[in-house]
C-alpha cells in the first residue's frame, strides 16, 4: 500500500498494525514491562495503563488458517475469533501476560471459555458488560471495573490508586484528542491522508504502550504539516461497522476511487471521538459512565440505536461523505440487524448505503471491487445536501 | 493443595458446635469388602434398578423447600480427614416415614496424590446414579435431593448404611482416595442453611480450580465422532503435535531472521 | 402465505405502516395462526382413543387456543396485553392479570405451519441476512411487515444470544411499534449472588414499567398465590422428569419435553390449569412406568438408544425426523434442553424472596438462557448430569445455524462427552427450515453415526 507520508512515526504505526508483537511492545517487554490483551473496545484499558501494564487490543493479523481453533469453533462462527484463537493456540500471543474478554458477542465471548481450557496465560478474566445504557447498568459496570482493578492488583502485585487512574484517563484522553486531530485532517476536500493511512494510525494506538504512542502521534502530526493533499478520488465514503483492523480492506475500496474519509467502527472514531469525563470525583465512575453511556456504542447496546444513527449522521455531515459502506463480518447477528436499520435510516436521510459482508482475512477482492465500483457509480454527481439532513 | 482445607476445618467446627442429643457418630475403618459385606443392600453399578416413584418413597431428603445443600471437599492432606467417620445431625431415616427432611451432605475425601486436575471428576463422586439400591438422587442440578424406597427402609437402611455404602463406592471407584468422612444434617432448614453458609465460597473456589485444570488438557482436531472409539486417534494426536511444532519452528526462525535484519540495520 | 408475504414485503418497502394498518394486518395473521392450531386440535381430538397422551395434546392446544383468543379479544376491544419473551418471569404477568403472548411464538410453536417457508424467504427479502437465526428473523419480519399484534407493553429479553437484543431494537425502531413502551431486563454475564440480586432489581423495574403503562398491578398475596401454584406445577414437572429416567423411557419426543416447557412458561404460568395438565401427565407417565411401556407401545418395538437432544426440538421438520429415529433405530429422545428441569422453586416468604427466586429461575435456570447466557460451564455441567441421571447413550448437539455461542462451545461439549465415554453427534442444521440441511441429509448423518458408534 503506497503512501506519500514521510514520517518515521508513521512507519512505526504501519509496523504495529501489520504485526502483533511489534517492536514497540518488544522494547516494552525488554524493559520489564507487561502486556495485557483485551478483546473489545469496551474493556477499560485505562485500568491497565494505571497498573503500569501495556494494553493490547486483540487482533488476528497475519493469520492464514484456523486449523487448530476448528476444534473449538464451528463453521457458523465468525472468522475473527476463529483466527484469533488459532493464533493463540499457535503461540502467537505468548507475549501476553494477561487476557481480558467480555461478553461482547456470541462468538468472541467464547474465546474466554476456550482460552482457559487450552492456554496457560498468567491472568485471564471475563467481564460482564451490560446490554443497556441506563443508570443501573452504569452502576453495574462501575462494580465490574472495581473488580477488574482488584484482580489486576492481585495478579500483578501492583496498586492502582485513584491518582494513577486519573493520570491514565488524562493520558488516554490526550491521545483521543490527538487522534481526533488526525481525523480532522480528513474533513478537507483533498485530505493529506487516506483511509488506509488513518487506519494504520489508529490500530497502532491499540498495540503500542500509550505514553509512547502519544509521543509518536505528536511527531506524526508535525510530520503531516507538509504532506500534499490526496486528489483523484471520485467520491468520499464513510465506513460503519465493527471489528475492522485490516487496512487492505480499505485499500481495495480506495483503489476503486472512493476515498474513505471517516468511520464509525470499533477500530475507528468510536474509540476516541468522545473523551472520558474528567469531572467526576471518582475515576471509576467516570470510566463506567464513559464505557456504558458517553462513548458511541455498538449494536449490542440495546436502546441506543437512535444515538448510534445520530453519531453516524454527525460523522457523515462533518466529513461530507457521498455514501456509507456498512461492513459486517459474516455470521454477525448484531451488525446484520443494525445494518438493516442503518439502510432504512440512511435511505430516509438521503444517504446511499452499501452493505458488504466479509471474512476477517480478506478474500474475494474481485467481488469487493466490483460492488464498490457499482456503488461509486451510483454516488457520482449526486451530492448530498447535508443542510437538509436532520 | 490446601484450597479446601479451611472448609474441612469449618465443617469439623460445625460438627463440634452441633454435638448433643441429636448427633450420632460412627467410625468404620473396614476394608471395602468388609464394608460391602456389612450393608444390607446391594451397591455398585446397576444396583439401583428402575426409579423410585412417589408412591414407593419412604422418605424424601433435601427438597429445596425443606432445605438442601451438598459439597465435596478434597485434600491431599489425609490427616485432616477422620477416615470412616459418619456423622448424623438430626433424625434418621427409620424415624421419618412419609416425611420430607431437610438434607445437608458434606463429603470430605483425602488422597495424597489428588491434584487440581482431578477436581472436575471428583465432583462427580457426589452423583451416585444407580449405584445404591433403594436410594435415588433426583435429577436436580444444584442441590442434593434424594429418595429412599420403602423396600430398603424395611431392611434397616439408615444414614449409617448410606454412609458406609458411599465410603465403599468411593474407595473402590477411586483407589487414589484413601480417606473418606461424611456429614449428614437433617435437623432443620436453619441448620442446613448454616452448614451451607460455612462452605458457600467452596463452590466458587471450585470453579477457579476447574479453570486451572482445563488449561492443562490441550485441544484436539475436529471430527464428528468420539475419539475414544476412533482408530485414528493416535494419528490425529500426532498431526496436532506436528502442526504445533512446525508453527513454533517457523516462529523461532522468523524471530531469528528479524533479529538478523534488526542487527544488520544498526 | 407466500403471496401475502410478498405483498407485505412490497408494501413495507413502499411506505411504513401506520399503527392502525399494522393492527389490522396483525390481527388477520394472528387469526390464521389460531386457525392452524384449531385444525391441529381437531386432528388431535380424533386420536384421543389411541391413548391418554392425545388427551394431553388436546388440553395443551385448548390452553394455547384460549390464550390466542384472549389476545384477539384484547386487540379487538383495546384491552391491555403484553408481548413478551419466554423467560420474563411470566408469574408476574399472571399476578397482574395481564394476558401476554410470546414474540417468538410462531417459530417456537408453529414452525410446521404451511406458511413458514414463505415467511422465512420473505424475511430475507426485506433485508435480513440469511445467516441470522431463523427464529429471530421471523419475528423481525412479522414486526416490520405489521403482522405481529401491537401490544400495550413490550417486554424484551437481552439474552441468550446476539439476536434477541437486535429483535428488541427493531421493535424500538419500527414506525408502528416505536410508541409501544418496551422494557428489557439486562442479564448479567456472571451467575453469582450479586448477579441474581441485580436481575431481581431488573424484574422490579420491569413490573413498575408494566404497571405504569397498563395501570395493572398485583398484591403481594396474589403474587404469592401465583408463585405457590407455579411451585406446584414445577414440582409435578420434576416428578414427571424422574419417570423419564426409567428404562424404557415412558415417553419419547411427542409429549412431556418441550410441551412441559411451553405450558409452564409460555401460556399459563402459575395457573391451576397448568398444574392440572402436569397432574395428568404424571399420572399417565406413572402408569406407563409401572407397566414397563416405552415411548412406543407396541410389542415389536424396543428402546435401544437413549438420546439427550441438547437444543430446541427441530420444530420445522420434527414430524419427519423424530418418528423415523424411533422406528428405525429405537432411538428415543429421553431428555432435551427444554424438557430438562434445573429450576429453582420460588421462596414465597416475602415479596423480596419471590423476586429473588424468580430472578434466579429466569436468569440461571431457564433453558438456553442457562447454557448460552454466561460462560460455558453449564454446557459441560448439564451434559455430565443428564448423561448420568438419564442413562444417556448419545448426546446430540444439532448445531442450529442460529446458536453461535453453542457453535463456539462444541469443542468443550465434545471433550466432556469423551470424558464420560458417551458419543457426541454434531450435525449443523436449521431447526426451523429443512432447506438449510435437508431432512434426508440429517437422517443419513444420524444413521451413519449410530452405525459408526456401534449403536445400531
Amino acid at each position: 500500500m503506497e503512501t506519500n507520508i514521510e514520517s518515521e512515526a508513521y512507519q512505526t504505526f504501519v509496523e504495529a498494525t501489520q504485526t502483533l508483537n511489534n517492536t514497540e511492545l518488544k522494547n516494552w517487554k525488554r524493559d520489564g514491562g507487561k502486556v495485557v490483551g483485551y478483546f473489545c473496545s469496551t474493556v477499560p484499558e485505562e485500568v491497565f495503563t494505571a497498573a503500569g501494564l501495556a494494553p493490547f487490543r486483540m487482533r488476528a493479523t497475519g493469520s492464514t488458517n484456523t486449523e487448530l481453533s476448528d476444534a473449538c469453533f464451528s463453521n457458523i462462527n465468525c472468522s475473527f475469533p476463529r483466527h484469533a484463537m488459532n493464533l493463540a493456540l499457535e503461540g502467537e500471543f505468548d507475549f501476553l501476560d494477561g487476557m481480558v474478554c467480555l461478553n461482547s458477542c456470541d462468538h468472541v465471548r467464547r474465546i474466554y471459555d476456550n482460552w482457559i481450557r487450552n492456554l496457560d496465560t498468567h491472568f485471564v478474566k471475563v467481564m460482564s458488560l451490560p446490554r443497556k445504557v441506563e443508570q443501573p447498568q452504569i452502576e453495574w459496570y462501575d462494580d465490574e471495573i472495581k473488580i477488574l482493578i482488584k484482580d489486576v492488583e492481585e495478579s500483578f502485585d501492583v496498586e492502582i490508586t485513584q491518582e494513577k487512574l486519573n493520570d491514565a484517563i488524562k493520558l488516554h484522553n490526550e491521545v483521543r484528542e490527538l487522534q481526533k486531530e488526525v481525523f480532522r485532517l480528513r474533513t478537507v476536500e483533498n485530505p493529506p491522508l487516506n483511509g488506509v493511512e488513518a487506519l494504520n494510525v489508529i490500530v497502532a494506538g491499540t498495540a503500542i504502550p500509550k505514553a509512547r504512542y502519544k509521543v509518536l502521534l505528536e511527531q506524526f502530526l508535525k510530520d503531516m504539516e507538509g504532506v500534499k493533499g490526496k486528489g483523484g478520488h471520485r467520491v468520499r465514503v464513510m465506513i460503519v461497522g465493527g471489528e475492522l483492523d485490516d487496512p487492505e480492506f480499505i485499500n481495495v475500496i480506495e483503489n476503486e476511487g472512493a476515498l474513505v474519509v471517516t468511520d464509525s467502527t470499533c477500530f475507528g472514531t468510536r474509540l476516541f471521538w468522545r473523551p472520558v469525563s474528567e469531572s467526576y470525583d471518582d475515576p471509576v465512575t467516570a470510566l463506567a459512565n464513559y464505557y456504558i453511556f458517553d462513548r458511541p456504542s455498538c449494536p449490542r447496546m440495546t436502546g441506543d440505536q437512535e444515538r448510534r444513527m445520530d453519531f453516524t449522521l454527525e460523522m457523515a455531515k462533518e466529513f461530507k461523505v457521498d455514501g456509507v459502506i456498512g461492513e459486517r463480518l459474516l455470521f454477525c447477528d448484531q451488525w446484520s440487524v443494525e445494518h438493516y436499520m442503518n439502510n432504512n435510516d440512511l435511505k430516509k436521510a438521503g444517504i446511499p448505503f452499501l452493505q458488504i459482508d466479509r471474512e476477517y482475512i480478506l478474500s474475494g477482492k474481485g467481488q469487493l471491487s466490483t460492488r464498490v465500483q457499482a456503488f461509486i457509480e451510483t454516488l457520482e454527481g449526486k451530492g448530498i445536501k447535508y443542510e437538509e439532513v436532520v | 493443595m490446601a484450597a479446601f482445607d479451611g472448609y474441612i476445618k469449618a465443617t469439623h467446627d460445625f460438627i463440634q458446635s452441633m454435638q448433643g442429643d441429636n448427633c450420632t457418630q460412627t467410625v468404620h475403618r473396614d476394608t471395602v469388602d468388609e464394608l460391602r459385606a456389612s450393608i444390607p443392600i446391594k451397591i455398585g453399578k446397576g444396583a439401583m434398578q428402575g426409579i423410585i416413584m412417589r408412591g414407593n418413597t419412604f422418605v424424601e431428603l433435601g427438597n429445596p423447600l425443606a432445605g438442601s445443600t451438598s459439597h465435596l471437599l478434597w485434600t491431599e492432606n489425609c490427616s485432616l480427614i477422620q477416615d470412616g467417620r459418619i456423622t448424623l445431625i438430626g433424625p434418621d431415616i427409620d424415624t421419618a416415614e412419609g416425611q420430607s427432611l431437610p438434607f445437608g451432605q458434606i463429603l470430605m475425601v483425602g488422597g495424597e496424590a489428588l491434584k487440581n486436575q482431578d477436581h472436575e471428576q471428583l465432583q462427580q463422586i457426589n452423583i451416585i446414579g444407580d449405584q445404591i439400591e433403594g436410594y435415588m438422587l433426583r435429577s436436580s442440578a444444584e442441590n442434593i435431593w434424594a429418595r429412599v424406597s420403602r423396600d430398603v427402609a424395611s431392611r434397616e437402611f439408615t444414614f449409617e448404611t448410606l454412609g458406609k455404602a458411599m465410603i465403599a463406592l468411593i474407595k473402590s471407584n477411586r483407589p487414589d482416595i484413601t480417606s473418606v468422612e461424611i456429614l449428614f444434617v437433617t435437623s432443620g432448614k436453619k441448620d442446613v442453611e448454616e452448614l451451607a453458609d460455612s462452605v458457600s465460597s467452596a463452590k466458587s473456589l471450585g470453579s477457579d480450580i476447574l479453570k486451572e485444570a482445563w488449561k492443562e488438557r490441550g485441544y484436539d482436531v475436529d471430527c464428528d465422532f468420539d475419539c475414544s472409539t476412533c482408530h485414528d486417534e493416535e494419528v490425529c494426536d500426532d498431526i496436532r503435535d506436528t502442526i504445533v511444532q512446525i508453527k513454533q519452528k517457523e516462529r523461532s526462525e522468523n524471530a531469528a531472521e528479524e533479529d538478523i535484519i534488526a542487527t544488520s540495520n544498526k | 402465505m407466500t403471496t401475502e408475504a410478498n405483498t407485505a414485503v412490497e408494501e413495507q418497502e413502499a411506505k411504513p405502516l401506520t399503527t392502525e394498518e399494522a393492527k389490522e394486518r396483525a390481527l388477520a395473521r394472528y387469526k390464521v395462526e389460531r386457525d392452524y392450531f384449531t385444525e391441529n386440535r381437531e386432528a388431535a381430538k380424533l386420536m384421543v382413543e389411541i391413548g391418554p397422551e392425545w388427551q394431553l395434546q388436546v388440553q395443551l392446544l385448548d390452553i394455547m387456543l384460549d390464550a390466542k383468543e384472549v389476545i384477539i379479544d384484547c386487540v379487538e376491544n383495546d384491552k391491555p396485553f403484553i408481548a413478551g419473551y419466554f423467560c420474563n418471569a411470566p408469574e408476574l404477568f399472571h399476578a397482574m392479570d395481564l394476558p401476554w403472548y410470546m414474540i417468538m411464538e410462531t417459530p417456537f410453536l408453529a414452525a410446521s405451519a404451511p406458511y413458514l417457508e414463505g415467511d422465512t424467504d420473505a424475511s430475507v427479502e426485506i433485508g435480513m441476512s440469511q445467516d441470522l437465526c431463523t427464529a429471530i428473523r421471523l419475528p423481525i419480519y412479522y414486526i416490520e411487515t405489521g403482522q405481529m399484534p401491537l401490544p400495550t407493553v413490550a417486554i424484551g429479553l437481552l439474552t441468550p444470544c446476539d439476536g434477541t437484543p437486535m429483535l428488541e431494537q427493531v421493535i424500538q425502531h419500527n414506525s408502528a411499534w416505536k410508541d409501544v413502551p418496551i422494557y428489557s431486563c439486562d442479564p448479567p454475564y456472571t451467575s453469582d449472588e450479586r448477579a441474581v440480586n441485580y436481575y431481581a432489581e431488573e424484574l422490579h423495574r420491569m413490573a413498575d414499567h408494566i404497571t405504569e403503562h397498563t395501570k395493572h398491578t398485583y398484591s403481594v398475596d396474589r403474587l404469592r398465590e401465583v408463585c405457590e401454584e407455579s411451585n406446584k406445577t414445577y414440582s409435578l414437572w420434576q416428578e414427571y422428569n424422574e419417570l423419564r429416567r426409567n428404562v424404557p423411557c415412558p415417553h419419547g419426543w411427542e409429549i412431556g419435553g418441550a410441551q412441559a416447557f411451553a405450558i409452564s412458561q409460555c401460556f399459563v404460568a402459575g395457573d391451576p390449569r397448568c398444574t392440572a395438565w402436569f397432574e395428568k401427565l404424571l399420572e399417565v407417565g406413572e402408569e406407563r412406568v409401572a407397566k414397563g411401556i416405552g415411548a412406543i407401545d407396541r410389542p415389536d418395538w424396543e428402546e435401544k438408544i437413549r438420546i439427550f437432544w441438547f437444543d430446541i426440538m427441530p420444530y420445522g421438520w420434527v414430524f419427519e425426523f423424530m418418528p423415523w429415529m424411533e422406528e428405525e433405530f429405537g432411538a428415543v429422545v429421553v431428555m432435551d434442553m427444554f424438557g430438562n428441569f434445573p429450576y429453582t422453586m420460588i421462596d414465597t416468604t416475602s415479596e423480596e424472596t419471590m423476586y429473588h427466586s424468580l430472578a434466579k429461575r429466569n436468569l440461571l435456570d431457564a433453558p438456553m438462557i442457562r447454557q448460552a447466557r454466561g460462560t460455558a460451564e453449564n454446557f459441560a455441567g448439564d451434559i455430565r448430569r443428564i448423561v448420568e441421571d438419564y442413562k444417556i447413550d448419545v448426546v446430540v448437539w444439532p448445531g442450529h445455524m442460529g446458536h453461535k455461542d453453542g457453535a463456539a462451545t462444541v469443542g468443550i461439549m465434545r471433550d466432556t462427552c469423551r470424558d464420560l465415554g458417551v458419543p457426541f453427534l454434531h450435525v449443523g442444521l436449521d431447526l426451523y427450515d429443512k432447506r438449510y440441511t435437508s431432512v434426508e441429509e440429517v437422517k443419513e448423518q444420524t444413521a451413519d453415526f449410530f452405525r459408526g458408534m456401534g449403536l445400531a
